[in-house]
């Protein structure tokens, strides 16, 4: 395998594909870029969750294929002097052979037959939607999802395509995101739980600049067991979360009987502010009272922050208290100008979604107080 | 393609459904019905016995849209999550992986929201003894105050790991190994309902196999299921558990009966041979002698043991055949084996080792033996005083009786030494003539050495023995008499007399001698004041001195020269000959000794502190005076060993 | 049957007549436990089942997925095995956040855990949910030397699978027919082995140099009885030097194994954590190798005692372990006692068992060369 591409490129795309290797695993060859040189030339990374594929512009003089160490071609390349480089495999050798301008340098490089093989989507159905609306969604929904690996399913992100519209959910049983979106292509009915890193990567795809043409389709491949996401020759491929999706819809009240309305900002800065006192995950409480919104917290070690906040309302007065880190990653997903922030009783999940827009809501659970 | 488990399929999904426990589902049923729930409860009981099926069907009957109700309908969609495992409010959590106070303490601060979907939030915490102390304070914490809409259920197999405060702060329900009828009829059932045919007989030997679990009654069942299909027959269970052949142990019994050693070494490796798990077969066998044990020890057998009226009376027959101190000695030297072999790769040598034991009790050194030999030993007295069979053997009794005399032990056994010619069996073809059979030819002998365990003199009477009951005794006394106290305890046992080695008799008053020991020897001091050290010496004393003589230990003094106390891990170069010798072994002795109990204390947790005490090398040195001794590259020990 | 990845395993006709039926009947149980002897052939099964529970032709052994699999590079196998001297809580969740994931190439996922009854208590009951509730299509094999070996609560969720000792019989008849040894010396190794198939193939590795050991062995202990305190200590020396002597291979492959994943590391933390693994492996496989060749030497001079025991009560020559040398055993047999035998055979059972735990070797050797003197 002979290619020559410039530098700048081939180390872009040496370090995109590394953020597929985990530095969890012992075996050698997980830690390697496999490149393949056929009708183009591709780097290749998995730690067998998820792998990612990139297609690097430049020239095939000899096809074939090898797999170099990450670390040691990203830190290579970065060091080298000129624009142009030249990567040639050395099969006598068991190396590879890399030039630039005068540098030189020759690493050993691992077995290709070892490096694992790449699932096959194959008989999978597609979807091809936009990549700013994918990013879009996943950026609002990302952070509800748990961590906690003792429920598995809540891990992962609930994907959902259904008549023109795609929906991502994640909850971690505290608070739930849900958004969607219109989308153009027609497609059957598909659910599955992807874990949060694969939607992570995903919507960090760079549309390359093409200025004539509109924006280009992200396609999105699914088989029983993985998934797999192409835009622009960049692929990323990520294994599905097994198990049942809990029934998120019944989390969702029907109504409300208190609703108010806020710019996202002014009830952020607030809450940020009142939230400085609740450590330790100490409450933070909303008192409605007819006009005025009073959010305050107290701690015994540390002291009360109170703050009064003018609203429109005019119903009776209610109490609700909620976890100020949740609360504050809800009101981040919102950029609209203004949010609706919807209660029923203290007892009950509260609403934060964007006035006028059905398209994303994020609920939480209230914190029982005293 | 997926196949869900016949327990999982066939877990209760009703109180009524839970077999077995009617104590424990009757007062929940209640509780519920007349709202008097206690917010935590406890399900103690060993696998198996549906602690987590009880502790869901408890979270469905509190959150069941029908209820609270004691029959949750199963139909809701609150049941048919919770059923699922994908209720959001019910959550089960394990300790065992989750066992920290971080995880704790990540509870505690969930444990304020409300419930998303249900009424009540339910955690079951499974495998709670295996939190940390704490997370066990944390947990405690949160069971002193616990929200309303919470209620908590702790599952464990080990109740009694599990802190007192814990326990107190929560209902407690004793779950009870499930009898084997009671699973036989659940079995039943599941056969039925997967249309499995099944004999009785075939579906009791999975109950018994399950000892009190119906998971793994139900497990088994299933292994049948995939091995035989649709009709399981009794020879598949035995074949697919494992289960031993019992004709094959009562021909054992029959060799325990004819002292046959030969005959028994033959049925090992024929068991070897054929590829059995003698591990398994030694635990058979074990069941076989305490069946046996039982009917030579219990008027109405059957009220223990489960067993027909006919493979009752095959047992019976062999027990009478049995004298009842011998099945003991049966049970505890192939308990050993079995324990020995959990840890040796080579179960054909423990267990013939274990049968040529059992054959010839000679070869048997455990304190069961030697009592078997004693007995054998005053029967023929006792005979010799009736029938006058000693008197056809004038050479043995009087050897006997003359050695004892002079206090010394029989040097020799008194059988003929050289090997009479093999008598086998019918059967087995008589070697070449140099195999013996000396279970029939040799009554009684005596070891070489008692090797350490129990010298004769514990077992024989004492009237043998030199005493010297003198009048009032005094710590002078003692102190003359120390060396010959010394000597006296090590007859009986030579640890307690290599641990005693180390104390000096400091004081003596209202019948309590203080024996004062270097600070260095602690361990020894620990051990020679209590239980069976403690107990040896005291007879030793009042076998010495006529008195009835209590022992306390002390600790010297840290300024108190004791010329007499060394390090034992030293050489003692001016030891004379004889003394020094003998003084040196037990010396390694008692570090054995010590570095056995230590060992059990420490449970193998950290073999470092036993390695560090004791140098095995340094011990063999110092017996052997020290040039012999092969070096060894420590270097290249350590690195070997890291 | 198309399972022919079974093929090579030796002597387990039951164990792999049970696995073929469940395979035919597709009634899949979520986790087996292999239970038996080291050495037996339970290691090569649960690959082959792995491979046959993914293999379109009910494992052929020659298909992609097959030799993947048997090779332990199938991304939907797991292979646990024990670092250090436990089986870690933080492998058993490693494992838990891998096997949330669906299948990496859509058919079953299979988790070996190898040496199972050395997972400490919280290692095995953080494995209990897992296995209690399975998510997918995974199946567990656990290998362990017995039931008891594990919490019952663990083995209660696995159908037990028993691998047994391979009878001689079978020893033999593999030894000549696939590997064209001839009848007595195939005897001979099948006795040597004790029913382990892989000790069998041992005697053959390296032209037979456990054999040549052996010999050296006996003949060493044919004359140790009643000879002077200094030479019983130089047949331990020699012992001793017996069982070191074949590491330096190990060290080296080992060294280099270490080279060769750090030289790949992505960060210094991601070095550090190899080197901390690895460290872990070689240490385990060294002592591994040490206690196996003492255990080897250990095995060789009891079976000479037992040989000797059991001709004296049986006079027959039959099931001696080293019957090459019957013709001594004979001679022998005649001047020992019973009660010296039962003796030198408990001690040397006491130090086998002892090997595991710390025992300085050399020094065991010398108790046990002193304690031959006097047989």
């Amino acid at each position: 395998m002979e290619i020559r591409c410039l530098k700048q490129e081939l180390l872009e795309k040496v370090h995109i594909a590394s953020r597929a290797i985990s530095t969890k695993s012992v075996l050698p060859i997980l830690s390697g870029i496999k490149i393949t040189a056929a009708k183009t030339i591709s780097l290749i990374a998995t730690d067998l969750e998820m792998s990612i594929i990139t297609q690097v512009n430049g020239d095939i003089v000899e096809t074939g294929e090898t797999v170099a160490p990450a670390r040691l071609l990203v830190d290579i390349l970065k060091s080298l002097p000129g624009a142009a480089v030249v990567v040639k495999v050395m099969p006598e050798q068991g190396s590879v052979n890399i030039t630039c301008q005068n540098a030189e340098f020759d690493i050993r490089v691992l077995s290709p037959a070892d490096f694992p093989e790449l699932p096959q989507i194959t008989g999978a159905r597609t979807v091809a939607l936009k990549l700013s609306t994918f990013s879009h969604l996943a950026r609002q929904v990302v952070r509800a999802a748990s961590t906690d690996e003792a429920r598995a399913v809540l891990t992962g992100i609930l994907l959902h395509f259904q008549d023109k519209k795609i929906k991502m959910v994640a909850t971690d049983s505290y608070r739930l995101a849900v958004s969607q979106a219109n989308i153009d292509s027609e497609v059957s009915e598909e659910e599955v739980i992807v874990p949060a890193k694969a939607i992570t990567e995903v919507s960090r795809m760079q549309p390359r600049e093409n200025p004539k043409d509109s924006e280009p389709l992200l396609r999105v491949a699914f088989a029983s067991n993985q998934m797999r996401f192409d835009m622009n020759g960049h692929t990323v491929i990520t294994r599905l979360i097994s198990g049942k999706y809990p029934p998120y819809q019944q989390l969702i009240p029907s109504g409300y009987t208190t609703v108010i309305e806020l710019p996202p900002t002014q009830l952020e800065e607030t809450v940020r502010r009142i939230a400085t006192l609740a450590q330790n995950n100490t409450p933070v409480r909303f008192f409605f009272t007819p006009n005025r919104l009073i959010i305050s917290a107290s701690t015994r070690e540390v002291g009360q922050a109170r703050e009064e906040v003018p609203i429109q309302y005019s119903g009776e007065d209610r109490e609700i208290a909620f976890n100020p880190t949740f609360f504050l990653d809800g009101l981040a997903s919102i950029k609209e100008e203004i949010v609706e922030f919807k209660m029923d009783s203290a007892l009950k999940p509260g609403l934060l979604k964007p006035r006028g827009d059905d398209n994303f809501l994020y609920l939480i659970m209230p914190v029982r107080t005293g | 393609m997926q196949h869900i488990s016949l327990y999982r399929r066939w877990r209760p999904q009703t109180f009524e459904e839970v077999i077995g426990q009617s104590h424990i589902t009757k007062t929940l049923a209640n509780a519920i019905r007349y709202n008097q729930l206690s917010h935590a409860f406890i399900f103690c009981g060993p696998r198996g016995t549906g602690k987590t099926s009880t502790a869901r069907i408890l979270a469905k009957s509190i959150n069941c849209e029908q209820g609270p109700t004691p029959n949750a309908c199963n139909q809701c969609q609150s049941c048919i999550q919770i059923s699922n495992g994908t209720c959001l409010d019910v959550i089960e959590i394990d300790a065992a992986s989750n066992r920290g106070i971080d995880e704790i303490r990540a509870l505690r601060d969930k444990i304020h929201f409300s419930p998303a979907t249900v009424r009540t939030k339910v955690y079951i915490i499974d495998e709670v003894h295996m939190l940390t102390t704490e997370a066990f304070n944390a947990l405690l914490k949160i069971l002193e105050e616990p929200p309303s809409h919470v209620i908590f259920v702790l599952a464990t197999t080990e109740p009694n790991k599990v802190l007192p405060t814990i326990m107190s702060r929560c209902q407690r329900f004793d779950f009870n190994p499930i009898s084997v009828d009671v699973i036989m009829r659940k079995l039943r059932l599941v056969a039925q309902k997967e249309e499995l045919e099944i004999p009785e007989d075939a579906l009791r030997l999975v109950a018994r196999h399950a000892a009190g679990s119906l998971r793994d009654a139900e497990g088994a069942l299933e292994q049948m299921a995939s091995f035989s299909g649709k009709r399981i027959t009794v020879e598949d269970v035995q074949t697919v558990l494992g289960v031993v052949d019992v004709a094959l142990l009562f021909e054992a019994g029959d060799l325990f009966i004819e002292k046959d050693a030969a005959e028994a070494l033959f049925l090992v490796n024929r068991l070897f041979e054929s590829g059995r798990d003698l591990r398994q077969f030694t635990r058979e066998l074990l069941e076989h002698l305490r069946i046996l044990m039982i009917i030579q020890n219990v008027d109405d057998p059957r009220s223990i043991l489960d067993c027909s009226q006919e493979e009752m009376e095959r047992y019976r027959a062999q027990a009478s055949l049995l004298r009842d101190g011998e099945v003991q000695r049966f049970l505890h030297l192939f308990g050993e084996t079995y324990r020995e072999m959990r840890w040796d790769s080579n179960p054909r040598l423990l267990l013939e080792l274990a049968m040529v034991k059992a054959m010839k009790v000679d070869a048997d050194d455990s304190r069961e033996a030697l009592l078997a030999r004693l007995e054998a030993l005053e029967s023929m007295i006792e005979k010799d005083r009736g029938s006058g069979l000693l008197r056809d053997r004038p050479d043995i009794a009087s050897r006997v009786v003359q050695q004892k005399r002079e206090g010394r032990e029989p040097e020799e056994s008194l059988a003929p030494r050289e090997p009479a010619p093999a008598h086998g069996r019918a059967g087995s073809s008589p070697g070449p003539g140099h195999a013996v059979d000396l279970a029939s030819q040799k009554p009684i002998s005596f070891p070489e050495r008692p090797d350490g365990a129990y010298s004769q003199s514990e077992t024989t009477a004492p009237t043998l023995e030199p005493t010297t009951p003198e009048g009032k005794v005094d710590i002078t006394e003692i102190k003359k008499k120390w060396q010959a106290i010394l000597e006296r305890v090590r007859e009986k046992r030579i640890p307690t007399h290599a641990l005693l080695l180390e104390g000096s008799p400091l004081d003596f008053r209202n019948g309590e001698l203080t024996i004062e020991f270097d600070s260095i020897f602690h361990i020894h001091k620990e051990k020679v004041e209590k239980g069976e050290h403690k107990r040896i010496v005291e007879a030793a004393l009042a076998e010495m001195t006529g008195e009835a003589i209590r022992i306390k230990c002390v600790i010297a003094a840290p300024s108190s020269p004791k010329p007499q106390v060394e390090s034992i891990y030293q050489h003692q170069e001016t030891d004379e000959e004889s003394g020094g010798k003998a003084r040196d072994e037990t010396r390694e002795r008692a570090t054995k000794e010590v570095e056995k109990e230590t060992r059990e204390e420490e449970k193998g947790d950290s073999p470092k502190s036993l390695k560090n005490s004791v140098d095995p090398i340094e011990l063999i040195k110092a017996r052997f005076k020290a040039k012999v001794v092969q070096k060894i590259d420590l270097k290249d020990e350590e690195k070997l060993w890291k | 049957m198309g399972a022919m990845v079974f093929d090579d395993i030796v002597g387990q006709d039951q164990a792999l007549d049970f696995l073929k039926k469940v395979l035919k009947s597709e009634q899949i149980s979520h986790a087996y436990l292999f239970v038996g002897p080291e050495g037996v052939g339970r290691r090569k099964t649960a690959l082959a089942l792995a491979a046959a529970l993914n293999c379109a032709k009910g494992g052929c052994g020659h298909c992609s997925r097959c030799r993947r699999t048997i090779r332990g590079v199938y991304p939907d196998l797991k292979l646990i095995q024990p670092e250090g001297n436990f089986i870690t809580i933080e492998q058993i969740r490693e494992l838990q956040g891998s096997i949330k994931l669906r299948s990496y190439e859509g058919h079953r996922k299979v988790i070996i855990i190898d040496e199972a009854g050395s997972m400490n208590a919280e290692a095995s009951n953080a494995l209990l949910k897992t296995l209690e509730e399975p998510q997918d299509e995974e199946v567990f094999i656990l290998i362990a030397a017995s039931v008891e070996e594990l919490l019952p609560t663990i083995s209660s969720r696995c159908q037990v699978v028993p691998f047994r000792r391979v009878p001689r019989e079978a020893i033999i008849r593999e030894m000549v027919d696939r590997r064209g040894i001839d009848q007595s010396q195939a005897d001979k190794i099948a006795r040597i082995s004790g029913g382990t198939y892989s000790r069998a193939l041992e005697m053959l590795e390296g032209e037979g140099w456990r054999l040549e050991r052996r010999e050296e062995i006996l003949s060493l202990l044919k004359k140790i009885s009643g000879s002077p305190v200094e030479e019983a200590f130089s047949v331990a020396g020699a012992l001793l030097s017996q069982a070191v002597g074949d590491q330096d291979n190990l060290l080296e492959v080992q060294k280099e194994e270490m080279e060769e994943s750090l030289e790949v590391a992505m960060s210094p933390r991601h070095g550090a954590f190899i080197r901390n693994k690895l460290r872990k492996r070689h240490a385990r496989q060294l002592s591994r190798k040490r206690s196996l060749e003492i255990n080897d030497i250990l095995d060789i001079i009891s079976s000479w005692y037992r040989d000797l025991l059991v001709y004296q009560l049986t006079a027959q020559d039959s099931f001696l372990i080293n019957r090459d040398h019957r013709n001594e055993i004979r001679d022998m047999a005649r001047r020992a006692r019973i009660e010296r035998l039962t003796n030198v055979l408990k001690e040397i059972g006491k130090i086998r068992r002892m090997v595991g735990f710390y025992v300085n070797p050399g020094a065991a050797f010398e108790y046990l060369c002193l304690l031959l003197r006097e047989v």
